[in-house]
Order: C-alpha cells, then sequence, then structure tokens
C-alpha cells in the first residue's frame, strides 16, 4: 500500500485550521461487504484519515479541492479535515462548518457521531442534520453539489454537510441505474413507503376504532369477524405488536451476525404465531405492523430510520387518542418541525419547501441528463 | 461571513399562487359563499363570476399599493400616508378585525371536528391542539409558515382535483334555468358579497420584505387569484348543478353534501366523503397560522414589542379562549356572515383608499440599496 505525501499550507483564514493539497495520490483500501450494491464503486472509506483523503483526491484530482484540519478533543488530540470545492461550496456554509468545529469542546471524539451532534443545528430535532456516508463515490457527489466532507481520525465514516430529508432518502443506485424512469419510479416507491412506514400502524388505529364507516363494507366484516375472540382493543394490540418487532430489531443489532438472526427470526415468528392461534392479537394487525417494518427498511439510513420509529409511536399515540383528527394533527406537527429545521441555513425540506423546481431532477425524480445536474438547492457559487 | 450573508431565507414570488389557495379557501370549500347562493339564487356563479372581477381589480390595486412600498409592511407606511394617529387607530382596526376572524375560525374547525370526528370530545381541546401547532409554526416567522404551505400543498391539490373530477358528472344542467329570472340586481349584490369571502388576500400587504424578487410579483398573484376564482366559479356551479338552489340554500355544509354523493366505482366506503375533510383541516390550519401571524407580529410591530414569541403565545391563547364567547354554531355562522362585510372594508376599502391618498401625497417607500 503506497501512502500520499502531503503538503500542507497554513490557513490565513483560520485560527487553527490549514489548507492541506495532495501530490501524486495512489491507495488502495479493501473494500467491505457493509451494504448490498448492484452497481456502483463498492470502495468504502477505512479507519486512517490519511488513506480516506489519498482515496478522495485519488477520484477527485481536482486543483480546487480543498481540505483544512483542525485538532478536536483536549485529550485526543483528533485530527479533524473538512474537503470541500472552493469553485462551488458557498463561502458562508463553509465558514459556518469551521466556526462550528472550532466551538467543540470536548476531551475525545472517538467517533464522528460526536461531531455530528455538536455541530448539527437542532439536538432535539429526531431528523439527522448531515449525512453519513462511508463510499468514496458518494463524497465526490456531494462535494459537487457544494456541500462539505468532515473526515474524522480513527473513523470509517464521513459526515457530509448540510443535507436534506432527500438526500437522506436517496441511494447510490437511484443516479446509477440506467434508465431515469426506473429511478423515479423506485424514489417515489421509497417516498410512499417512508409515508407507510410512519403513518399506517396509526392510520389502521385511528380507521378502526373512530371511524369504520370509511372502511369499505366487505373488509370491514372481515376485520370484524378476524378480531372477534381477540381480548385487547385495537390500538393495545398494535403497541404490543410494534414493542416486540422493536425487541426483535434490537436482538438482530445486539446479537452477533447469523445468531442473532436466527434468534431474532425464531422469536419474532414464534410469538406472533402464538398470538395468533392463541387469539391474543388478530391477523390484520399482524399485516398492519409486518407492512410497516417492511416499509421502513426501505429508508436508507440507519439514523433517519431509527427516528421513524419513534415517531410511528407518536402518530400512534394520537391516532389512539384523537383518531383521524389526531392523526391529522400529528401530521402537521411533523410537518412544522420539517419546515422550520434547517441544516446549516439550508431548508431541510429544500427543493419541496421551499419549491426550487432545478433541484427536482436528482432529489424528488431522476431526470435524464448525461451529466450530473447541478441544483440550488445548497447555494452553490453560481459559474 | 455567516450564512445569513450568503444563505438569504426570501419567498420565490412564484409560490403566491399556493398561498392564495391555502390561505382564502379555509373552510368555504364547505359553507361556500352560502349569503350569495341566499342573494342570487341560482344565478350565484354568475355572480361569482363577476365578483371575481372584482377581487382580480382588488388585488391589482394591492399589487400596485405594494410596489410603492417594496420594501416595507402596511403598518410601515400607513403612519407615512394617514399620519399617526388615524395610523394608529387604522392598525387597531385590523387587529380587531383579525382577532374576530381567528376566533371564528378556531370555533368553526372545534365545530367541524365534533360534527365529523369526536363528538364527545370537548371542543376546546381539538382547537387547543390547532392552535399549539400554529402558534409554534407562527414563532419561526412567515417564511416558515409558507415554507408549510408549500410542503403541505400537494396534498391539498391531489385532494381538490380529484373531488372536483369526480362530481362533475352529478351536474344536471336543469337546475340553473331560468337565468337571470329575478334580474341583474340580486346578482350585483351577490357579486360585491362575493369579494367578502376572499379573507386572507390582505396577506399581500405583509409580503413584500420577504419576497427574493418583489418585481416579479404581478403575474404569479394575479394568475394564483384569478385560478381562485375558477374554481369558486366551479365550485358554486357544482353545488348548483348538483344540489339544486333550494337544497343548497337550506344545508349548512352545501360542499358537504355535494361531496358525499360522490361514488367512486368499487370503492364501496359509505362516507367517502370524510376523506375530503382532510383539504379542509389544511386549509383551516393554515389560515389560522397566516392570521395569527398578521395579528401577533402586527402588535408587536406597532407596540414595538421585543418579546415576539411571547406575544405570539399570548395571542394564541387569548383567541382559543375568546371562542368560548360565542353561544353556540348559529351564531358562528351568522358572525361570519357579518365579517364579510369587515372583509371589504379592511381587504379592499382601506387599502384602496391608503393608495390614493399615496398617490396624492406623492408618498414612496425608501428602497434600501442590496
Amino acid at each position: 500500500m503506497k501512502f500520499f505525501k502531503w503538503k500542507k499550507e497554513k490557513d490565513e483564514n483560520s485560527a487553527t485550521g490549514s489548507k492541506i493539497a495532495s501530490t501524486n495520490p495512489v491507495v488502495d483500501v479493501t473494500p467491505r461487504a457493509e451494504q448490498q450494491l448492484y452497481r456502483g464503486s463498492k470502495q468504502l472509506y477505512s479507519e486512517n484519515i490519511e488513506e480516506n483523503l489519498q482515496s478522495l483526491f485519488q477520484r477527485l484530482p481536482d486543483p480546487n479541492l480543498v481540505t483544512e484540519e483542525f485538532i478536536i478533543g483536549s485529550r485526543s488530540k483528533t485530527k479533524v479535515v473538512i474537503a470541500y470545492l472552493q469553485d462551488v461550496a458557498n463561502t458562508g456554509i463553509v465558514a459556518e462548518i469551521k466556526n462550528r468545529l472550532k466551538g467543540i469542546k470536548a476531551e475525545i471524539i472517538p467517533d464522528t457521531s460526536y461531531i455530528e451532534r455538536n455541530i448539527q443545528d437542532s439536538i432535539w430535532s429526531p431528523f439527522p442534520q448531515v449525512e453519513i456516508v462511508s463510499k468514496v463515490d458518494l463524497t465526490l457527489t456531494a462535494l459537487t453539489q457544494g456541500r462539505v466532507a468532515i473526515f474524522v481520525d480513527g473513523c470509517p465514516n464521513i459526515i457530509i454537510a448540510p443535507t436534506t430529508l432527500f438526500d437522506l432518502l436517496d441511494t447510490p443506485e437511484d443516479a446509477y441505474r440506467r434508465w431515469f424512469v426506473a429511478s423515479s419510479f423506485f424514489r417515489i416507491a421509497r417516498f410512499i413507503s417512508f409515508i407507510i412506514a410512519t403513518l399506517l400502524p396509526s392510520f389502521y388505529i385511528a380507521l378502526t376504532s373512530f371511524n369504520p364507516e370509511l372502511i369499505p363494507s366487505a373488509l370491514t366484516i372481515t376485520l370484524t369477524a378476524a378480531r372477534e375472540n381477540t381480548p385487547f382493543p385495537i390500538y393495545i394490540e398494535a403497541f404490543i405488536l410494534m414493542g416486540i418487532a422493536e425487541v426483535v430489531r434490537m436482538v438482530m443489532l445486539r446479537m452477533p451476525n447469523t445468531t442473532g438472526q436466527s434468534i431474532s427470526i425464531f422469536a419474532g415468528v414464534t410469538l406472533v404465531l402464538t398470538g395468533l392461534v392463541t387469539n391474543i392479537i388478530s391477523g390484520p394487525i399482524t399485516i398492519i405492523v409486518g407492512l410497516t417494518i417492511i416499509a421502513s427498511f426501505t429508508i436508507p439510513g440507519f439514523d433517519l430510520r431509527s427516528s421513524i420509529r419513534i415517531i410511528q409511536f407518536f402518530t400512534m399515540l394520537m391516532a389512539t387518542i384523537f383518531g383521524l383528527f389526531g392523526l391529522a394533527v400529528s401530521v402537521f406537527y411533523i410537518l412544522i418541525h420539517l419546515s422550520t429545521l434547517k441544516s446549516f441555513g439550508i431548508p431541510y425540506m429544500s427543493p419541496l419547501g421551499p419549491i426550487e423546481l432545478s433541484g427536482w431532477g436528482h432529489t424528488i425524480l431522476r431526470k435524464t441528463s448525461v451529466d450530473m445536474p447541478q441544483d440550488e438547492t445548497y447555494k452553490p457559487k453560481k459559474k | 461571513m455567516t450564512i445569513k450573508d450568503n444563505v438569504q431565507d426570501k419567498i420565490d414570488p412564484r409560490v403566491i399562487p399556493l398561498i392564495f389557495f391555502l390561505t382564502i379557501i379555509e373552510f368555504k370549500l364547505f359553507v361556500m359563499d352560502r349569503k350569495v347562493f341566499l342573494i342570487a339564487g341560482r344565478d350565484s356563479w354568475l355572480s361569482a363570476l363577476i365578483g371575481g372581477v372584482l377581487v382580480t381589480l382588488g388585488t391589482y390595486f394591492l399589487l400596485r399599493l405594494m410596489k410603492r412600498f417594496p420594501q416595507q409592511n402596511l403598518f410601515q407606511y400607513i403612519s407615512q400616508i394617514w399620519g399617526r394617529p388615524i395610523a394608529f387607530i387604522i392598525s387597531i382596526g385590523y387587529f380587531l378585525f383579525w382577532g374576530s376572524y381567528l376566533t371564528l375560525l378556531f370555533n368553526n374547525t372545534g365545530e367541524v371536528n365534533q360534527i365529523f370526528f369526536l363528538e364527545k370530545t370537548p371542543i376546546l381541546m381539538p382547537i387547543f391542539l390547532l392552535a399549539l401547532g400554529a402558534v409554534w409554526l407562527v414563532a419561526y416567522g412567515l417564511v416558515a409558515i409558507i415554507r408549510f404551505i408549500q410542503i403541505i400543498s400537494p396534498i391539498f391539490i391531489i385532494s381538490l382535483l380529484l373531488s372536483i373530477s369526480l362530481s362533475l358528472s352529478q351536474v344536471e344542467i336543469h337546475n340553473f334555468f331560468p337565468i337571470l329570472a329575478n334580474g341583474i340586481t340580486p346578482v350585483l349584490k351577490g357579486a360585491i358579497l362575493y369579494t367578502g369571502y376572499f379573507h386572507g388576500l390582505e396577506i399581500l400587504l405583509f409580503l413584500s420584505p420577504f419576497l427574493s424578487d418583489n418585481t416579479k410579483i404581478f403575474k404569479p398573484a394575479l394568475a394564483g387569484i384569478a385560478f381562485l376564482n375558477f374554481l369558486a366559479v366551479v365550485f358554486t356551479i357544482l353545488a348548483i348543478g348538483i344540489l339544486g338552489i333550494n337544497n343548497t340554500n337550506q344545508m349548512l355544509w352545501p360542499g358537504f353534501a355535494m361531496l358525499s354523493l360522490i361514488e367512486i366505482p368499487g370503492f364501496p366506503a359509505e362516507r367517502f366523503e370524510l376523506f375530503q375533510t382532510v383539504p379542509l383541516l389544511i386549509t383551516a390550519f393554515v389560515a389560522i397560522s397566516v392570521i395569527l401571524y398578521l395579528l401577533s407580529y402586527g402588535i408587536i410591530q406597532v407596540f414595538k414589542i421585543s418579546q415576539k414569541k411571547t406575544v405570539v403565545y399570548l395571542i394564541g391563547l387569548l383567541t382559543v379562549l375568546s371562542t368560548l364567547l360565542i353561544p353556540d354554531f348559529a351564531w358562528c355562522m351568522k358572525l361570519r356572515e357579518v365579517h364579510i362585510y369587515a372583509a371589504i372594508i379592511f381587504i379592499y376599502f382601506l387599502p384602496l383608499l391608503t393608495l390614493l391618498l399615496s398617490v396624492l401625497r406623492e408618498k414612496r417607500g425608501i428602497i434600501h440599496e442590496k
């Protein structure tokens, strides 16, 4: 493995930062099987910051690619490097990121999450306000959008800031798939899945508990028949089953790979089957919870997925107490939060709110373009 | 160098039609212009048509006034035009107008919720929940409200277009004849009253300082109001065409009754129209938020109060409590009808006088270099 040589220049504008430029970048990083990819680079970042920066310089040998180094952590003296394209990235956003990094007063930086929680706009928001990537190609596209990459020594994940909800719902396949119509179709399908994951159990509770007249008659009869011998009201069933699903998911995460999967599948199937056979839970709620869990796995980011699970319980609670009206109010609350949330000055729901049609081509849909479409979402410098 | 210097949070003038749709429609989708129906009868669609021209004309004058003072809102320039004492009285008038309208909106929402969703829940509970959301949104300012409108508008537009397209087949042409049976006078009276249903149009007078480009506002604003008028005419035609004028006049919710006749092949839900309460809730919430913004920030500006959030929360609480002063739903509907006349004064008459006076006294806004 070859390491590239560093040429450091003191940054005149920054008290702690220093500019780094590369010469002859060559690197070989062993790919790790972290996610299923059908197309696109499988090269992942390593835990060595210098290797990671080499990978970036190798893929993007642009003289406008600027990196600046910060030392953060009073004890760990962790090297943190930001990278951006100086002819694209918005000067105000870069300056704000540097200011927030300089403001971090931590003793140690064991992970990027320590940086993330110190630089994000709102600590109370359930929605992540930066994007975490572990692939080099994703960093490239982010930099060309005018975003900033933050590398932390010892971490294989890179922070990309700012971000929007639509970028968090993006997957590499959306950009790499040959046919733009298919990409747009799957993107819309993912948005629908996102809505299902957030609202389906609450919608079911509201309809069945408060407004059954809205359900088609034949379906109402089937639902009533299925619930004939179950002892609990629908909302209790929903909360129990959603709770069990969360426990099973936690087991999958905590246990070693093969053992964890076997135990969680066995436990999940046994519990559901026993519940159904003994009439403790009804069939329809099992379908609803199953569909919700499947839909939640279409959300690409781990942090966003975790947040949606919490939000599910909030909407369920509102629907349990206030029915369809409660569901509508909970959607209003979520949308109010999303419309007031910002990531480094960029509205979180951009390009839908505010509407910026130039950004729809590679966020909400994917337009047919041979080039990476340039949009105004991250307020890049005008070329 | 800060983010604010580089990333300006401004409103694109092209979203003005969306602002109009979600702010002005509120309960009119279900209640419709009842008073116009009572006066003009089966010729109400003609009143809507003529009234639409008047509303567009009114919008044009509001835009002219806005153009004279591109970087100020109404409360900032009326003192230059009217003089301080009169400007203060006008401001108080606007506060009473918005305050009473907000109370009526809250009361309507609570009543609607009780009728359609939660029969046994006390009326204050849903009002409080909506007020909480509105106060939260308003505390972030007008730009956040407009962003919310943009995000939620697809749900509203899809629901509305679905309702219209599914209702069209039910229209019976004979319900419109004979045309002008009672002469033109009721139609003209109805047209004037129709203009009073455009509560929320006055937001134009407060948008100026937040727009990214003040010079490009005429086209989207006029196109937006023209399309809104077109929708109003279509809904009036649908109500008369489907229900007939006698039924329309007798019903409390003609729009809702009209939607309840919708049948979707293969969709055997008994009360499909309940799904259409979604756009109603959306528009009601947006209207509440916008009016709460105008009222609270107006008070903040006129009385030079620095505790902005406190004022917003206090106004929210006071208007929620003031709904207790309305004895019942019949009173609420009656007060809404009276409020139409106040709307004509505050949305058209006063701004038009202000424009005339500013032209006569050659007053113009101060333009700051960017």
